[in-house]
């Protein structure tokens, strides 16, 4: 360093100590872009592990574990090769995981969806399953929000039926885990249900009443997560009574008891017409829904249990069809 | 220099957790001195912007993907800032340096003086940009942003022998390319 070349050199890379001011607009919008993309990545990843780790437990570990049924396993091994072969077809359904109700691609989503519980192996897979595609519904549903969309009886039934299917889940984990998996649930449809109540004070009549509709069923199954919470024996138990009494039962088609039909036909008050029908079950319980969901650890969770095997679609009672009776009507909601 | 390691620790929990409140304290810490470090080498502010912008957006996204600097934050900040403006370099052609209109210091220089400095200030940019990357960081940091040699160890992930090799090779270099540019010029 004692070289006066050196020293040259050093004094001459000092004139690059000067540089022009800064605009503050420039740091100021940079500063705000930085911390909104903390945000949305913040956002992102809750989302994302929720989805990674439903109920405290990795999906795929648990999906391709050793102990997954060779059936199964070469069952999944063809599709795959099918899928791959087809190549075309791999990407329609690559591409139709991101679609919405309404879009062309979204029959595609649900039907893999549906390949996907069949192939499940166990009510474990099938509880994380269904979570994970409750969290789908309820993402759409914001989406749809977002854009001014109505959510079509569809996907709301199909949402039902999916959280139905999770609560029952958790009858086959111990305690410690279905109280995670409750409160995970009971987590998310909160965020899911504040976001909506936000929304459904700006929307139009119309798209506030399907809103609505979402809100008092996502209520209620807050309300009976927070009751599996309190008391996951008592839950279990009432699962494993259910169970009985469908097996019970002659007929191929379930039958959906009176008092769970009332939980299969949680409408807004505007339909309680059909509602009427399942009067002995929700008399004088109305909160907007029909059903009182008031902490009663044995009685009210069994109001809202829907008698489905875990993982399979619902079977439809005249009564659930309510507001739906009209095929044409499918997207449009109930008529108001 | 360095932020105290206790602040930083906390701070660095804060953003891991993605938390705005330490992500802002971190951003409002090394925004400034990441601009004016990238100025000086890239010498256009739109380009100075993009590279804090991208710095910080690639710290983000470390964070994110559950990697990011256990410690030695600004090292890791410069770090990034130092890889784009390489990346940078290689993508634009090697250009002579040209007097911009909007270079002109607080001072307020007259014309004369900042014509001369614009000048200089493109013969060290290009003389800079001959060395290579490392070399270049050793000058930068160690000269124009007053880091001690330890500090550019830590950023380099060298000894403190390697980093006064490197900044003697640097030195070096600068003599011949400065010398060259000057014989040009003649």
């Amino acid at each position: 360093m004692n070289d006066p070349t050196d020293d040259r050199i050093i004094k001459s890379l000092s004139t690059l100590q000067n540089i022009p001011s800064r605009s503050q607009d420039a740091e100021k919008s940079g500063r705000a872009r930085f911390l909104e993309e903390a945000v949305a990545l913040r956002q992102n990843g809750l989302a994302s592990r929720q989805k990674r780790h439903l109920n405290g437990r990795p999906i795929f570990p648990l999906l391709f574990s050793r102990t997954t049924r060779p059936i199964w396993m070469a069952v999944v091994a063809v599709f795959m090769a099918i899928a791959l072969i087809l190549g075309s077809g791999g990407a329609v359904v690559y591409a139709s995981q991101g679609s919405l109700p309404g879009k062309t691609l979204y029959p595609v989503k649900l039907f893999i969806e549906d390949i996907r519980l069949e192939l499940a192996n166990g009510p474990q897979s099938q509880l994380q399953l269904n979570l994970e595609f409750a969290n789908r519904r309820l993402d759409e549903i914001d989406r749809l929000a977002a854009t001014g969309q109505e959510p079509t009886n569809d996907v709301i039934d199909r949402l039902q039926n999916e959280l139905d299917n999770s609560i029952q889940g958790t009858a086959g984990l111990n305690d410690n885990d279905a109280k995670t998996a409750l409160e995970n649930l009971r987590n998310n449809l909160q965020r899911h249900t504040d976001q909506l109540v936000k929304l459904e004070s700006q929307a139009n009549p119309r798209a506030a009443a399907e809103y609505n509709r979402v809100v008092e069923m996502l209520k209620a199954r807050i309300n009976l997560a927070d009751q599996g919470i309190k008391d996951p024996q008592a839950l279990h138990k009432l699962m494993k009574q259910q169970k009985e009494q469908i097996k019970e039962q002659p007929s191929p088609t379930p039958q959906v008891q009176p008092s769970d039909t009332a939980a299969a036909t949680e409408e807004p008050a505007a339909t309680a017409t059909a509602g009427d029908k399942n009067q002995n079950a929700c008399k004088g319980q109305g909160e907007g829904n029909g059903c009182d969901l008031s902490p009663q650890p044995t009685a009210a969770p069994q109001e809202l249990i829907i008698k489905t095997p875990p993982g399979k679609p619902p079977v439809k009672t005249p009564s659930e069809n309510h507001g739906n009776d009209n095929k044409n009507d499918h997207g449009n909601g109930p008529k108001k | 220099m360095r932020m105290d390691p206790s602040l930083e620790k906390e701070l660095l929990n804060g953003a891991k957790r993605l938390d705005p409140k330490a992500l802002a304290a971190i951003y409002d810490r090394y925004n400034t001195a990441l601009y004016a470090y990238s100025m000086r080498l890239l010498g256009e502010a739109d380009l100075a912007e993009d590279c804090v912008a991208e710095t910080f957006s690639r710290f983000l996204h470390a964070l994110h993907a559950g990697k990011g600097p256990q410690d030695y934050l600004q090292a890791y900040l410069y770090r990034i800032a130092h890889n784009w403006i390489t990346d940078c370099y290689r993508l634009q052609p090697r250009q002579s340096f040209e007097l911009d209109e909007n270079l002109h210091t607080d001072g307020q220089p007259t014309p004369s003086q900042t014509v001369d400095e614009n000048l200089q200030q493109g013969r060290i940019r290009a003389a800079l940009r001959q060395l290579t990357a490392d070399q270049r960081q050793v000058i930068v940091l160690r000269f124009l942003e007053g880091w001690e040699n330890e500090e550019v160890a830590v950023l380099l992930n060298k000894p403190i022998g390697a980093v006064k090799a490197l900044q003697h090779r640097a030195l070096g270099a600068l003599r011949k390319i400065l010398a060259f540019d000057e014989m040009n010029e003649g």
